[in-house]
């Protein structure tokens, strides 16, 4: 039997004097979304950040298809097949949407970089015909759009996701989620982080839910109603 | 015509050298925004390492040492590479561990590079210039263009060099790989490392680049002007840094049109206006302050380059965790200093007593005269403490506030009571205190006239404005003969005295010099545990918040500036009647770096820090004397003090004195 995607046992974070994940444990299987739910401060984008590299761990261990990736370098797990889309997107707003995403490509070799961009551009026709326009002039979801395929120019075997939908519109929201779920069905696994619980409880094969740093509840998204959903958010000790 | 021609054609030469040198600079700032003041010296020990390069045999360190000879063209690429070495190796060692620290701290460490820098190679190669071997096409003669202007070929060589070089960049950052990586960690570090950019890497390429374009500089002005020297650097590389705020930092054409825009106004305006190659130097730092004011981004720069670095500069993010003996030893320092800590009052007294009692028990002159250097370097630390350490704005135009009050004294003394009018000193004795207050009231309110302009700046760009006027009050001291009295200074300041009482003997200059610093002491102490003093730290620690919460910025940065002048002109008068002489060699940006240094030493932000460092820098300055090696070499000091400031901001960026920051109170 071949490794999971992703294991990751016992993570703790800090910030400071405060922790910010105190031992989580999860599991993303190869070919599957994931989500990661829990309301603002739960932690949720600081495991994606751990996930990537951008923070140091405390403790704990995450393995990627089977290896210890915890000391990686950010960079080198890009390389390794894991792509993040930030929060806020994070597109470089002073250049051009071609070069956002020639840079996705960043750790491909020159050669592929063109079959990658027809992919893209497949998946999102609008970047294809704003190719020399700043990425900072882009409308919020165009700028999403961009970001995940900056993201999918990597030829990343698991995408993590943080927030794709936050401050779009209603449209653009489903929009987004759907090409999540094109996105699973080529074969990328997908950690998906979102706010949006009713959203990506739809979309995803299984649902973690995360309250203050720790894990409260994880099941497939069917097992979940929103009875169980207001528990889960507002702890039952209250 | 001819002139005019002339001058043009000098210009567009040294236009090309301060545009690549500002390359250097706008290279790194663009991505790492940091202004690496060490490129002057980059500069500088690219041309020494060319010229030792070309020569048979050169002195290193007194020992003469067989040199392969090469002609320029195999010694020129050889000593720009190494220079890039050196240039990845300072990255890596001194600015890598200080990534994420607060702005102020490798900008501190910036200057500490450059003073270890230039000590070492003045250790190194000695301070005598030597002069630039001669060459196949420096022999060549002057090309005479439209019958009177003489150009040589190697002047045109080096606009072929700048040109070629800058487009061969522009092309590199535009399309390349690398390139590309860079543009993208300039504008967010954190999405670049999100596409696998190794950002080490990238900035280490942008140190490797930067240098390499210093060197390039330094060697080529070190041809022009025929000679290369250890403070070559300094100007150029301030120049340079000009050219690059003037052309907007950050951006490569910007330093290019930067460059040559100063050369032009420099060149012509010391051809043309009257005694202006005199004031030569000042014209670029004078065009750098009206830029700041009314265009702080440059030409062609992006305003959000002038921003506030977030975050405390002696905030606990600085620097690294130390190794295990170095925490030993400051664990140490901290623990017998705060077995002092009960009992504050009696703590000031022992020490209060004890600096009386040195005066009585200390029979030596020369040490005498050591404490009183203390004193005064520990003043002036304070005055510019309140300024860089409660404040956190750094001054780097400090020393000017101590050339007002010490020239106002002198003049008032030597020039015109006693020269003009006749009146011997010893009538006037009572003149030497009520300058002390004139002489600290007029800095103090220089200090408002130079810190206007400064109130829309932050962080780099106020360091830099601060320097210019530094430079100019220097300049205009050396310059303003009648006066100054130049770079001769004014001699025969008197001594002060009480009455009929002289207090010219070392021993009661300390007791004069001691109870200045108990009385300067006391109202520091009492102005930061005011209102004011948590006004100045809420600057300090963020500016914006500051704003927010109502405190009047603008307000308490003037006041910062003035309190900081007035003990500044207050010291000034009180050090020119105890050397009894003043020139403007006293008052140079070296002296105010090393002040800021004594605080960093100390501990910013802290009353008895400056003390502590100047202290510490004295004595060291006198015990190493008698190290044979350092008393042929005397420069290497000052490297000990350059690469002392820079371990202190990785490893100990509060300072020796750090348990005794000034608590703030909160009025009940």
């Amino acid at each position: 039997m071949t490794a999971p995607m992703l294991e990751i046992s016992g993570l703790t974070v800090r910030y400071g004097p405060v922790r910010a994940l105190n031992n989580i444990s999860l599991r993303v299987d190869r070919g599957t979304i994931v989500a990661l739910i829990g309301s603002n401060g739960a932690g949720k984008s600081t495991t994606l950040k751990a996930l990537s590299g951008l923070l140091d761990l405390e403790g704990g261990s995450i393995s990627f298809e089977g290896e210890p990736i915890e000391r990686m370098a950010a960079e080198k797990r890009v390389a390794r097949g894991m792509a993040h889309v930030p929060e806020g997107r994070r597109v470089f707003p002073r250049m051009s949407v071609w070069e956002n995403l020639q840079l996705g490509g960043y750790t491909r070799p020159e050669s592929e970089i063109s079959e990658d961009l027809d992919h893209v551009v497949s998946l999102f026709p609008v970047l294809g015909e704003r190719r020399r326009q700043y990425a900072g002039t882009l409308s919020g979801g165009e700028q999403q759009m961009l970001a995940i395929g900056r993201a999918l120019m990597s030829r990343p075997r698991l995408l993590l996701m943080d927030e794709p939908s936050m401050g779009l519109a209603p449209q653009m929201v489903e929009l987004i989620l759907e090409t999540v779920t094109a996105i699973r069905d080529e074969g990328t696994t997908v950690l998906l982080v979102e706010q949006n619980a009713a959203g990506a409880i739809r979309l995803s094969d299984y649902v973690y839910v995360l309250r203050v740093g720790e894990i409260v509840h994880q099941s497939k998204g069917s097992e979940i109603d929103d009875e169980l959903l207001k528990t889960l958010y507002l702890g039952h000790d209250l | 015509m001819e002139l005019f021609g002339q001058l043009l054609a000098n210009a567009i030469m040294l236009g090309a050298i301060y545009a690549l040198t500002a390359v250097a600079y706008t290279l790194v700032y663009g991505v790492v925004q940091l202004v690496n003041f060490a490129f002057g010296e980059l500069f500088m020990v690219g041309a020494f390492i060319c010229v030792s390069l070309m020569l048979p045999s050169v002195s290193l360190f007194g020992v003469s040492v067989a040199m392969p000879g090469l002609p320029l063209i195999l010694a020129a690429p050889l000593a720009i590479l190494l220079v890039g070495l050196i240039g990845v190796l300072v990255e890596r060692f001194a600015y890598r561990p200080l990534r994420n620290a607060p702005r102020l701290a490798p900008l501190i460490v910036a200057i500490g590079l450059s003073v270890l820098l230039q000590s070492l190679a003045q250790s190194i190669w000695g301070a005598e210039e030597l002069s630039f071997p001669e060459f196949g096409l420096s022999k060549l003669p002057p090309l005479v263009l439209f019958g009177s202007i003489h150009v040589n070929v190697m002047e045109i060589v080096v606009l072929a060099v700048a040109i070629v070089s800058m487009v061969v960049l522009t092309i590199f950052v535009k399309s390349t790989r690398l390139g590309r990586a860079m543009r993208a960690t300039a504008e967010d570090p954190i999405a670049a490392r999100l596409v696998g950019i190794s950002i080490d890497r990238v900035i280490a390429a942008a140190f490797l680049i930067g240098s390499l374009f210093a060197a390039l500089a330094g060697l080529l002005y070190a041809q022009a002007y025929g000679f290369v020297h250890p403070t070559m650097g300094f100007l150029p590389g301030l120049k340079a840094l000009t050219a690059a705020v003037l052309g907007g930092i950050g951006s490569i054409p910007g330093a290019a049109i930067g460059g040559m825009l100063l050369a032009l106004i420099e060149t012509f305006g010391a051809g043309y206006l009257p005694n202006g190659s005199a004031y030569r130097d000042a014209f670029g730092f004078g065009i750098l302050i009206l830029l700041l004011m009314f265009r702080p981004q440059g030409l062609l720069g992006r305003r959000e380059l002038n921003e506030a670095p977030a975050g405390s500069l002696v905030g606990t993010g600085a620097g690294k965790t130390p190794p295990q003996w170095y925490q030993a030893i400051v664990r140490l320092v901290e623990s017998w200093l705060l077995r002092f800590k009960p009992g504050k009052t009696v703590l000031t007294l022992g020490v209060l007593f004890v600096a009386v009692a040195a005066a009585f028990l200390i029979t030596s002159d020369y040490w005498l005269r050591i404490l009183i250097f203390v004193l005064t370097y520990g003043l002036l630390a304070s005055g510019l403490n309140i300024v860089v350490g409660f404040t956190g704005l750094l001054d780097l135009g400090f020393v000017a506030f101590w050339a007002v009050g010490s020239y106002l004294t002198s003049i008032l003394f030597v020039l015109v009571l006693k020269q003009t009018f006749g009146i011997a000193p010893a009538d006037v004795w009572w003149l030497f205190y009520v300058n002390l207050l004139i002489g600290g009231f007029l800095a103090a309110l220089l200090g408002v006239a130079l810190g206007y302009p400064t109130l829309k700046l932050r962080g780099d760009y106020l360091a830099i404005m601060t320097l210019g006027f530094g430079e100019i009050i220097r300049i205009t001291a050396t310059n303003w003969i009648d006066l100054t009295r130049g770079p001769m200074g004014i001699r025969g300041i008197p001594s002060p005295a009480l009455f009929d009482f002289p207090l010219g003997q070392p021993r009661y200059l300390y007791l004069v010099g001691l109870a200045l610093a108990v009385v300067i002491f006391a109202c520091i102490g009492r102005l930061v545990r005011s209102y004011v003093g948590r006004a100045w730290v809420s600057i300090r620690e963020n500016e914006s918040a500051a704003e927010a919460m109502g405190v009047d910025t603008p307000r308490y940065k003037l006041f910062a500036y003035a309190s900081g002048g007035f003990v500044g002109g207050v010291v000034g008068v009180f050090y020119a009647h105890s050397q009894q002489y003043v020139s403007p060699l006293s008052f140079t940006l070296f002296e105010n770096i090393l002040i800021l240094m004594l605080i960093v030493m100390g501990g910013l932000g802290t009353l008895i820090g400056p003390f502590i460092g100047a202290a510490f820098w004295i004595i060291f300055l006198q015990v190493a004397q008698d190290i044979p090696f350092i008393q042929s070499h005397p420069e290497l000091r000052f490297a000990l003090l350059g690469l002392a400031l820079v371990c202190l901001m990785i490893y100990l960026p509060q300072g020796v004195a750090a348990r005794a920051r000034v608590k703030l109170m909160v009025p009940r």
